[in-house]
């Protein structure tokens, strides 16, 4: 199998600084949840809900100074071709909630919401690569549609090395066989929120990687901003009427 | 020359094996169709219980204790809650576990908590209960039944079985509580019956262990208190039945009506010669 | 939300009367209006979501795998993942009880079959992603249109496989695939089993109550309804999540079998109803939501 070809296409057709096919909504849970969201990237499908913010249950939950952000995932047993069931304390996933954790408590203007609590609930219904970039878009539009403070948009995208050519936005097969990176980018600048590389990558590569990842991520952010602007717009057309 | 086997602990060389005695064939009793099992009963079993009973029919043994009314923490609540927890003893083959297992997945072979059977005992039970007792008499407390499956026949691979334990273990349940002195509204007892499709006949409190190869019938639990119009407080009907008329259902719940009755006087008689 | 006890005095004096009177206008055969969607999962054979206007929602994956039929004891597994709950809770276990039951005892396994040797597994996963009352029915409903389309690969090696050690092959063609439903055998139309939950207030049955009156419920009962019969499993059960609810108690026998009367009358409409749902559903119409 040729993950890259000379011709310079990948396996699934897309030249090395393409996009998947990005689709996402918000208030798609008007009635159970404060904000929500639904993100396909490619065939990675994520719903995140997001109450708050809220009294937390527990006194011991609550912060006199800032906000808690509390992130939960569930996996479906049927995310991936072949099922597997899968444990809700597994080391991979809580890795990944204290991550998004950490990157949302910067990104939130937690110091607004003092002693309450925000809760995220994410769903992924289906995997295929990217899934925390999945998975922190599906979030940073979550907290918008929750009408929750934020500085600016966290976009996230992931990038990977095939010998000297970065790819961006990778599959579950190109993320199988290379090293990759996900990075989240707030708003149109280059700052990141969010770097995650669990494999090794050359240092005098890296910049090429981060330049074609944070150019995706700004893709990705016009994407996300169209989507709250045009549901904007439709929340105000029927105050107008 | 002789190599000592050092891995193993060897007995005196003049060790006799055990009389273990053949494994007994169960003659299938000869009971009429709407004669129930002999059993043995005894309360009052577990010391630091507030109450307990203890009860034994065939295959099927059963030890209840009942903890309560205990004061709990927090915040007041004006009525008493009632919590149920069924167990099999570790060793023992549930009823059915089978279909009810995870077969695939990661989730290893030791159980962690309760099985689904046992959720399920524990659920007939909590929901079979709770209009009983008066949890209004007892606020800012807890009232907690402990049940333990000694042993269990489990030798039909369907619910049937499961139908029959949750019987026994409602009305040892039953006793339990009246041991404990936890004011209840009535006794509740139970009853359970097969009804044969094909000849339409009823068998009471049927031993599923025995040459029991119906599959061609529809199965019912019931559970009543017989002083209070005979009112209904937890049923379960189960079995192949893929069209329940309303006959059939009377007839079912008439015939555990009669066994729930029989098990009462039962209770009764005994609850009797122990105050004596 | 948890009532008053001046709102529950309230609401149940209002379910008591004849007719029952709902706080959402309901008659007490109605259901609570639902959307549905079905067919979305790419890397499932088959997959529902159902939402209730109050919110509940769950997604219902199905699929196949084909497994040495001398190697497993059922040929149906389910699982339950209830958001907010722990797999292992009480609440969880006895939905998964009541489901694999279910869907074990009354299925068509024959439609399974593949050789002599093997045959498909169905793992039905249902995610509850919310909830308001309890989730049995909206449960199953889901799982009925995910069975109903539910689409399995085409079988292009040889049937009979007893003598030759030969693996199954399969029909790469996806357009040649055979819904679950076109492989039953033509003289039953294949429909899934079902649960129905009613509540019991006095002389008065509701079906599919909704969180608030679950919790002035004297009772509840848990019917399953396939091939247009009632049928075992039924069993009753304390809808309210907390034994706090005060106004629980036992029934009169007639009610069961008055319970069953109902069913056989409005049962086939709510069928239908899930059968024009899956007619009218739009697979090209993209998005889930």
């Amino acid at each position: 199998m040729e993950l890259y070809s000379p011709e310079g296409l990948r396996i699934d057709g897309r030249r090395w600084n393409e996009l998947r096919k990005f689709e996402c909504r918000i208030n798609t849970h008007p009635n159970s949840s404060d904000g929500s969201s639904f993100i396909e990237q490619g065939n990675t499908k994520v719903i995140c809900m997001v109450q708050g913010p809220m009294e937390p249950v527990l006194r011991s939950q609550s912060n006199p100074n800032q906000a808690n952000i509390e992130i939960s995932i569930t996996i479906a047993n049927f995310s991936t071709t072949e099922r597997k069931k899968r444990l809700k304390n597994e080391k991979r996933l809580v890795e990944l909630k204290a991550t998004l954790e950490r990157t949302f408590e910067q990104s939130v203007m937690c110091k607004l919401y003092p002693r309450t609590v925000i809760q995220v609930n994410i769903h992924v219904l289906a995997q295929d690569g990217g899934l925390l970039a999945g998975i922190t878009n599906a979030i940073t539009l979550g907290l918008i549609d929750a009408g929750i403070a934020m500085y600016d948009y966290v976009s996230s995208i992931s990038a990977g090395l095939y010998d000297t050519t970065p790819l961006l936005d990778l599959n579950t097969l190109e993320e199988n066989d290379m090293s990759t990176l996900t990075i989240g980018v707030i708003g149109k600048s280059e700052k990141l929120a969010l770097l995650l590389l669990e494999d090794k990558m050359p240092l005098d590569r890296l910049e090429s990687v981060l330049a074609i990842g944070i150019a995706g991520g700004h893709r990705i952010r016009d994407l996300m901003d169209e989507e709250v602007r045009r549901h904007g717009n439709l929340r105000l057309s029927k105050v107008n009427v | 020359m002789n190599v000592t086997d050092r891995r193993r602990l060897l007995g005196p060389s003049n060790a006799k094996s055990a009389n273990i005695p053949e494994t007994r064939t169960s003659s299938p009793s000869k009971r009429s169709e709407d004669e129930i099992r002999k059993m043995f009963l005894k309360t009052g079993l577990v010391g630091n219980a507030n109450g307990s009973a203890y009860l034994e029919v065939d295959d099927t043994i059963i030890e209840v204790s009942v903890f309560g009314p205990r004061p709990i923490k927090g915040s007041f609540i004006d009525r008493a809650s009632f919590s149920v927890e069924c167990k099999f003893l570790p060793h023992i083959p549930q009823p059915n576990e089978e279909t009810f297992k995870n077969q695939s997945g990661s989730a290893s072979n030791v159980r962690t908590g309760l099985t689904t059977v046992e959720q399920k005992l524990s659920s007939y039970i909590e929901t079979a209960f709770l209009h009983s007792i008066i949890l209004e008499k007892y606020p800012k407390s807890t009232i907690d039944v402990f049940v333990t499956i000694i042993s269990a026949d489990t030798t039909s691979s369907s619910n049937k079985s499961l139908l029959n334990l949750c019987n026994w273990v409602s009305n040892c349940t039953s006793l339990a509580l009246v041991d404990s002195g936890i004011e209840v509204k009535d006794m509740v007892t139970s009853g359970q019956v097969s009804l044969n499709k094909s000849t339409n006949k009823i068998l009471m409190d049927p031993d599923y262990s025995n040459n029991y190869s119906e599959d061609d019938s529809v199965d019912c639990v019931c559970s009543y208190m017989n002083m209070l119009n005979d009112v209904v407080v937890g049923f379960w009907i189960d079995g192949n039945q893929d069209d329940l008329d309303e006959q059939t259902m009377q007839k079912l719940f008439e015939n555990c009506n009669g066994m729930s009755k029989k098990i009462r006087s039962n209770f009764n008689s005994y609850l009797r010669g122990t105050i004596e | 939300m948890i009532l008053s006890p001046a709102e529950r005095s309230y609401l149940y004096d209002s379910l008591i009367q004849k007719p029952p009177i709902r706080p959402d206008s309901r008659s007490g055969h109605q259901f609570r209006p639902l959307e549905a969607k079905t067919a979305f999962l790419p890397s499932s054979n088959g997959s529902a979501r159902i939402r209730l206007m109050d919110g509940s929602e769950c997604i219902v994956s199905v699929k196949a795998k084909v497994v040495l039929k001398s190697q497993e004891s059922s040929l149906i597994e389910c699982d339950i993942d209830v958001s907010g709950n722990r797999d292992d809770s009480n609440f969880v276990s006895i939905l998964k009880f009541n489901l694999t039951n279910l869907l074990c005892q009354n299925f068509p396994m024959d439609v399974l079959q593949l050789t002599s040797k093997y045959s498909y597994k169905l793992f039905i996963d249902c995610l509850v992603i919310s909830h308001t009352s309890y989730p049995l029915t909206l449960l199953s409903l889901a799982t009925y249109l995910a069975l109903k389309t539910t689409r399995l690969p085409l079988l292009v090696s040889d049937v009979d496989d007893s003598e030759v050690e030969e693996q199954p092959t399969f029909s790469d063609d996806w357009d040649k695939s055979k819904y679950l439903k076109e492989m039953v055998s033509s003289n039953s139309k294949f429909q899934p089993p079902i649960f129905i939950t009613l509540g019991v207030v006095g002389d008065n049955l509701l079906f599919d109550p909704s969180t608030e009156e679950e919790q002035v419920l004297e009772n509840g009962l848990i019917l399953s309804w396939y091939n247009n019969k009632v049928i075992t499993p039924i069993s009753n059960i304390n809808l309210a999540s907390n034994s706090n609810n005060s106004n629980f108690k036992g029934m009169d026998p007639i009610l069961i079998s008055k319970s069953l009367a109902l069913l056989k009358k409005y049962c086939g409409e709510i069928v239908d109803a899930l059968d024009g749902i899956i007619e009218h559903d739009d697979a090209t119409e993209g998005g889930i939501f």
